[in-house]
C-alpha cells in the first residue's frame, strides 16, 4: 500500500473517531433513503469474500464433468445480454 | 520494474449518451456530467463523468439498451490522461482495492450498531464530502460483476463434489468515473450516432451510425 493510501487510511479512522456512530450514520445516509439493500456490510465483515461466491459461476465445469463433452453453447451466446442494463 | 507514482496513465474508453443536438454538438460537449441519482438508482461512483473502459462494447450495449431518447444515441470515444497518483483503480490495482478494502473494514467497524444498509456509492460520497483533502484521487476505475457478466469459467475440475474450483470472469463491466474537477484530462476523438432501431440510417441529419457490430458476430 503506497504512502497516499496510508495517509487516507488514517485520516478515515481518525475521522471516524472524532464522529459518534449517529452521526457519522446520518451524515453517511443524507443523501439516500432506507432502502432495501441491507447485510452488504455484514457478509462483507464477517467473510470478505462472501459476496464474491457464486455457485452458478462454475455451472459451465460441473456440466462438463457430467457430461464427457463439450459444454453446448447456448444459441444466444456470441448476443449481448439485454437484461443486465437494467441491472445496473 | 515498480511504477512510478507520477507516471502517466492514458485511458480509452467510450461515452454513452443521448444523440440530441447531434453529432457535433455531442463531439463539442461530450463527455456529459451524471449528478446524483436518487435513492434508488445512485451513481454507483458518485457524481462525475462516466465512460466504459478499453472496448467500445459496453457503451454500445448501454446506449441499446438505458438510453431513451428519439434521436437514439451517441458514443464518443475519449483519451483520458491521469498521474497515477490521480485515479483510484479498482479494476487493475491490488494495492488500491487493499485501500478501498481496509476503508470499508473502518466503515463496517463503525456501523457495528446500526442497520447494515450500506452501498458503494454512499461510502464514496462521504469520503468526498467530509475527506476531501485526505481522498486525493480525481478518477475511480471499478467493475462490476452482475448479471450481464455472461462469461464464467473454471480454472480447473472439481476433485470432489464439495469443491468449487477457482473462476474467472469475462469480459468485466469496467467504467471509469473522472469527477468534474478533472474533465481537462479528457480529450475526445470521436463522436458516433446511432439511430433507434427500426430508424433509417440515412432519415436524420446526424443518422450515421448502424446498429452496433455486435450483431455482426452471428
Amino acid at each position: 500500500m503506497d504512502a497516499q493510501g496510508k495517509k487516507f487510511l488514517e485520516a478515515l479512522r481518525q475521522h471516524l473517531d472524532s464522529i459518534s456512530d449517529d452521526e457519522f450514520y446520518a451524515r453517511l445516509k443524507k443523501n439516500s433513503q432506507p432502502h432495501a439493500r441491507g447485510q452488504l456490510l455484514d457478509d462483507f465483515l464477517d467473510n470478505p469474500f462472501a459476496v464474491d461466491v457464486d455457485a452458478s459461476a462454475i455451472q459451465y465445469s460441473v456440466v462438463y464433468e457430467a457430461s464427457g463433452a463439450e459444454p453446448k453453447m447456448p444459441a444466444n451466446e456470441y448476443e449481448d445480454n439485454d437484461e443486465f442494463a437494467e441491472a445496473a | 520494474m515498480a511504477e512510478s507514482q507520477d507516471a502517466t496513465v492514458n485511458i480509452k474508453a467510450f461515452h454513452t449518451s443521448k444523440a440530441d443536438g447531434g453529432e457535433d454538438f455531442i463531439f463539442k460537449n461530450a463527455p456529459f456530467l451524471s449528478e446524483k441519482g436518487d435513492a434508488k438508482d445512485p451513481k454507483w461512483l458518485t457524481d462525475g463523468y462516466y465512460l466504459w473502459t478499453d472496448s467500445i462494447k459496453f457503451a454500445e450495449i448501454w446506449g441499446k439498451n438505458a438510453i431513451k431518447s428519439d434521436s437514439g444515441y451517441a458514443i464518443t470515444e475519449c483519451e483520458i490522461s491521469l498521474l497515477n497518483s490521480e485515479l483510484l483503480d479498482l479494476v487493475g490495482n491490488v494495492s488500491h482495492q487493499e485501500i478501498f478494502e481496509a476503508s470499508f473494514k473502518l466503515v463496517s467497524y463503525k456501523l457495528q450498531k446500526k442497520p447494515k444498509d450500506v452501498i458503494v456509492p454512499e461510502v464514496i460520497q462521504y469520503y468526498r464530502d467530509h475527506l476531501p483533502d485526505e481522498f486525493p484521487w480525481v478518477a475511480i476505475k471499478a467493475f462490476d460483476v452482475g448479471d450481464g457478466t455472461k462469461r464464467k469459467m473454471a480454472f480447473r475440475s472439481k476433485r470432489h463434489d464439495n469443491d468449487m474450483p477457482e473462476i474467472t470472469y469475462f469480459p468485466t463491466r469496467q467504467q471509469i468515473c473522472v469527477f468534474e474537477c478533472a474533465k481537462s484530462k479528457i480529450s475526445n476523438v470521436c463522436t458516433t450516432i446511432y439511430p433507434k432501431e427500426g430508424r433509417s440510417a440515412s432519415g436524420g441529419s446526424s443518422a450515421k451510425g448502424k446498429w452496433p457490430r455486435l450483431k455482426e458476430r452471428k
